[in-house]
């Protein structure tokens, strides 16, 4: 956790020259947008650093891919490492150079190209006033009274439906597909994102989303509702890591590292619970808002690193397929 | 000029996986099935609402038009609140005992379809039918002709030179639905080609593959408008006014006809109801970034729509119109790289986003506009072809004088959906929004991302009262200042 | 002699709508041809139109035969009317457009083919029976329209300015056509026109619609020459 004095000190050498730098950070639309994190984080950074801080939204991955060494972006924030291997094969990203071991998170970080800068697990969510029974294992979804639905992503088009894929290969291993074919008749339907998902859910079509452990914390917050919960499974759960990376090419090398050393500080760190209602990466669990300590949380972690998870991806989202075309 | 963004893609190398193959079947059949019952509905629905004249046939008729203009999003939720798993309908269905119903599945997707295209293929038929001379009707009834003999001859010919475009044009914009087709398919079932591009472009960076699977979807298109137009004959009779008198219908040919306008209006308009009494809570507490990304909206959608007005002027004709529709086919997402790999080189093509989204939401209305101001050009253009000739008047003063006018009634309705379009756009400005210059649309998506719901719904439905205000507001616009 | 030896009287007829209503005076129209002058939009049309059952009158009787017409459903009255244009069906030949007359059906009899081959006989068009409308001149067209008219021998005649999109020479030839026919048959015709020469031509007498009343002012050639002031403008 670094001091803002220290940045802003180390700054104010940047700042020296006349013009105000602009730092161009790549981001999904939800960080950039009105509700996300975006818009603090641009206040708190550009007091310290007395630069132009530039969100560009949109897709990342193909972006970043499209455009190449001729890119604008001196930052990436948001990928997370199902796809990093990709990403890194680029070598358009540098060094982070944070020190990993101030991370708190559930496994051992030890890239060092790509910094989480907030994480969850992935869960499903339930509506607890709706359920007749409280799920608490991966059998328990499967054997849930006919008329309680499941609606989960794609895999091919949603990030966190490829989560969870790998999540149930990850628990399964080779009886993954058999796993899907048992759980398909639960499944309501198929979406191709996220927020389609959960508006599903939120509007009652369906009984179950998947999505994260940290979901319900919005509902609490926001709306004072504590009917929505996620499900622990006891078989583990799969970390969804977001994702933070430097830009080699960067024009602003000092700006980039400024804001990556930024990332870590404590002022970065608090904004997140409360506008991407996710677990700070860089703080422990009592540092947390006491809403999301409370959360309920998986005591087991089941995890694919970067290049398991693309080697396994195309046979497990195949599978998936399979299972649930029949 | 969007075509030429396919083209840059090489590798002819045709690598389907099985997937791929499954998924193209999957569109085309869907596609198929939703376009003819979208136009086998048209029909009827169009007859009866041509054949029986009430009070508030032409507001009813404009608000029809509904459905088909809002962000596809915002129309499901509408639908699912009628028809989901605890929508209305099941509702209804479990309080007589009955087993619900669902939605998920071909069934689901076909239900969709149809009440997003059916407006446009009633629109499209109703100008047809309002150009039917009076007077073919009239010799009809003093002849003592029967129904049937009617039909074959004053109805048939009229069908025959509208619905094969229209179909062309449905089955076009169903080929290439995405979020709809999964969503309501049920699963990987039913996946369509859109989505395997999709995947191909944004997790796998396929690019070769995503040109491929654009390639074969754009060639589907093209089979489907080549066909459609084969089918039409030449002769196109323009638009007119629907009959006012009353054509000597029995009692119950008039019931029948009221109910099927009856039950057509409660299908498409309940959900967009179901859309207003979700959002109408909200609206009060809806955030300032709403109203203005509202205002952007409106900026972007008034220029678009004069645009797209004057590019179907200039591209009315066959070319023109097959053109256009195949640009229909396109996906926004191989629009988007296309444009972004053509420009790159020399500007940034964020820096102009706005003036890139007015230009593709002006180019992406204009197969329906066409489709709809196209035959009154045509017949403009054989009626008095040889008179302005004769008066030697400029092409120019035969526009302004004699074709114009004419126009005012389709051109109203058309620049009304132009603008209804473009107020809803999605696609377009998710590729190219950002946060700061956001539409109306695009705020929605964000508020549904960033968990706020009850607030999307406030925004959606602030969106359906603007697109409504559009179109009724122009259609009625182009009423007034008509000239038979 | 014909079948049209019965008179048409109408009876406290009003028709029109809106703001636009036109009182008829009570009137009796036997077998011969009327003409019916009047300013635009004073309700010509709209006279034939009521008469045939397009329009719904405002109050009144037309009675012909011991049956009010106006009661009748369009396809039963005893009217044949001819439009000023789109009489004929573009998509169908000659032949089938007048067959209609008679039947719908494709296939004729033969005494049906000779009907329709001499009505279109009767108006100059033998040899265009396979021809399609769009081939036809004006002139054409109309007669062909008339032909069919011949052939559903009603003995009420309504021409809503058939003839008024032709030249002056062919409008005269079809204007005689219509006097001919007409004559044989002693059908009541009712002719719209807004040229006073063309009722000196074929009209027995005249009927004057102006300024929301309609009356037959009698023989063509003296109400001619007497026409009321309110019309003087009209007529110049």
């Amino acid at each position: 956790m670094k001091n803002t004095l220290l940045i802003s000190t180390m700054l104010s050498a940047t700042a020296a020259f006349a013009e105000t730098p602009v730092l161009t950070v790549y981001a999904p639309d939800y960080f950039a947008s009105e509700w996300g994190p975006g818009p603090a984080i641009e206040t708190e950074f550009e007091k310290a650093c007395g630069c132009d801080l530039q969100f560009s939204a949109g897709d990342l991955l193909p972006r970043i891919m499209l455009e190449g060494s001729s890119t604008d972006a001196d930052i990436v924030i948001g990928l997370n490492t199902d796809v990093t291997k990709k990403a890194r094969e680029t070598g358009l990203f540098a060094e982070h150079g944070q020190n990993n071991a101030d991370l708190k998170l559930p496994i051992e970080w030890t890239d060092g190209t790509f910094l989480p800068f907030d994480w969850a697990y992935i869960s499903f969510v339930y509506n607890a006033d709706k359920m007749s029974t409280m799920p608490s294992s991966f059998e328990d979804l499967v054997n849930l009274p006919a008329d309680h639905k499941i609606v989960i992503q794609d895999p091919r088009s949603s990030i966190s439906g490829l989560a969870l894929v790998l999540w149930v290969k990850a628990v399964y291993g080779d009886k993954a597909a058999d796993y899907w074919t048992r759980l398909s008749p639960n499944i309501l339907t198929v979406t191709s994102g996220w927020s389609e998902a959960y508006g599903l859910f939120t509007e009652g079509e369906a009984d179950v989303v998947l999505s994260f452990n940290t979901s319900p914390s919005y509902h609490i917050v926001a709306e004072e509702d504590e009917t929505k919960k996620a499900a622990i499974l006891e078989e583990g759960h799969y970390p969804y890591f977001e994702l933070v990376a430097k830009v080699s090419s960067t024009d602003v090398p000092n700006l980039a590292d400024a804001f990556m050393d930024f990332v870590m500080s404590s002022e970065f760190q608090s904004i997140i619970p409360f506008t991407n209602w996710s677990y700070p990466a860089a703080q422990s669990s009592d540092e947390w808002p006491e809403v999301f300590a409370n959360l309920p949380a998986p005591t087991k972690t089941v995890y694919f690193n970067e290049q398991q998870a693309a080697e396994l991806r195309n046979s497990a989202v195949e599978e998936w397929r399979n299972a649930l075309s029949k | 000029m969007p075509i030429l963004g396919l083209a840059t893609y090489g590798g002819v190398d045709l690598q389907f996986t099985a997937a791929d193959i499954a998924a193209i079947r999957f569109t085309v059949l869907q596609a198929i099935l939703s376009a003819a019952l979208s136009v086998a509905l048209a029909i009827s629905a169009s007859r009866a609402l041509a054949r029986q004249n009430f009070k508030g046939r032409e507001v009813l008729i404009s608000i029809l038009s509904a459905p088909f203009i809002l962000p596809v999003i915002v129309a499901i939720s509408g639908v699912l609140f009628i028809f989901g798993r605890e929508g209305v309908f099941n509702q209804f269905l479990g309080s007589l005992g009955q087993e619900t119903v669902s939605i998920y599945g071909l069934s689901g997707i076909l239900l969709v379809h149809v009440f997003f295209n059916l407006p446009l293929a009633i629109r499209i038929l109703l100008f047809g039918w309002g150009a039917i001379p009076i007077e073919h009707h009239r010799v009809a009834r003093g002849l003592k002709l029967n129904a049937w003999t009617r039909f074959k001859i004053i109805e048939l010919p009229m069908l025959v030179s509208r619905v094969p475009a229209a179909t062309a044009i449905i089955f076009v914009i169903c080929l290439s639905s995405f979020a709809v087709a999964l969503l309501l398919g049920g699963g990987p079932r039913a996946t369509t080609v859109e989505l395997a591009i999709y995947q191909a472009f944004r997790f796998d960076f396929d690019i070769a593959k995503a040109g491929q699977l654009a390639l074969v979807q754009t060639c589907f298109a093209a089979v489907a408008i080549i066909i459609s137009f084969a089918v039409m004959k030449r002769l196109d009779v323009g638009i007119g006014y629907l009959p006012t008198e009353p054509m000597g219908h029995s009692r119950t040919v008039r019931m029948v006809d009221l109910g099927m306008i009856l039950m057509v209006a409660i299908f498409m308009l309940a959900p967009i109801l179901a859309v207003i009494y979700r959002g109408l809570p909200h609206l009060t507490e809806l955030p300032t970034s709403v109203w203005s990304a509202a205002a952007t909206s409106v900026f972007i959608a008034l220029p678009s729509a004069v645009l797209c007005i004057l590019i179907s002027v200039f591209m009315a004709h066959r070319l023109g119109e097959s053109i256009s529709i195949l640009a229909l086919s396109i996906s926004p997402l191989v629009l988007g790289v296309g444009l972004f790999v053509i420009f790159r080189p020399y500007i940034n093509p964020f820096d102009v986003t706005l003036l890139i989204v007015v230009l593709l939401n002006a180019v992406l209305a204009v197969p329906f506009t066409l489709r709809l101001i196209l035959p009154e050009i045509q017949k403009s253009q054989s009626d008095f072809g040889r008179l302005s000739r004769t008066m030697r008047m400029s092409a120019w003063g035969m526009w302004a004088w004699v074709i114009l006018p004419r126009l005012f009634r389709p051109l109203g309705f058309s620049f009304g959906l132009a603008l209804a379009l473009s107020l809803g756009d999605l696609g377009v400005i998710v590729l190219l929004g950002s946060p700061e210059k956001a539409t109306l649309p695009y705020q929605i998506m964000q508020l549904r991302t960033g968990y706020r719901l009850d607030s999307a719904a406030g925004a959606s439905m602030l969106l359906l009262m603007m697109c409504l205000f559009a179109i009724v507001t122009f259609d009625g616009l182009g009423r007034r200042y008509a000239k038979h | 002699m014909g079948w049209g030896a019965d008179m048409l009287s109408i009876k406290n007829l009003k028709f029109g709508h809106g703001s636009h209503i036109v009182v008829a005076e009570n009137t009796a129209f036997g077998g011969g041809i009327y003409g019916v002058i009047g300013p635009s939009g004073s309700g010509k049309s709209t006279f034939l139109n009521t008469l045939a059952g397009f329009h719904d009158c405002q109050s009144g009787y037309a009675i012909f035969e011991d049956g009010d017409l106006l009661t009748q459903r369009v396809e039963d009255r005893p009217i044949a009317m001819l439009f000023q244009s789109n009489n004929l069906f573009p998509h169908l030949t000659i032949f089938r457009n007048v067959a209609l007359a008679m039947t719908s059906r494709r296939w004729l009899t033969k005494f049906q083919q000779q009907q329709v081959s001499n009505a279109l006989d009767r108006v100059g068009l033998s040899g265009f029976e396979n021809r399609k409308p769009g081939e036809l001149s004006g002139g054409q067209q109309s007669r062909a329209a008339l032909a069919r008219v011949l052939l559903q021998k009603k003995p009420i005649l309504l021409l809503d300015e058939p003839f008024a999109a032709l030249g002056p020479a062919m409008r005269n030839e079809m204007l005689d056509l219509v006097k001919e026919i007409a004559k044989i048959d002693n059908q009541i015709v009712l002719l719209v026109t807004h040229s006073p020469d063309d009722a000196l031509r074929i009209c027995d007498q005249t009927i004057f619609v102006s300024n929301k009343r309609l009356w037959l002012a009698g023989d063509t050639k003296i109400a001619l020459q007497n026409i009321p002031s309110e019309m003087q403008d009209y007529f110049g």
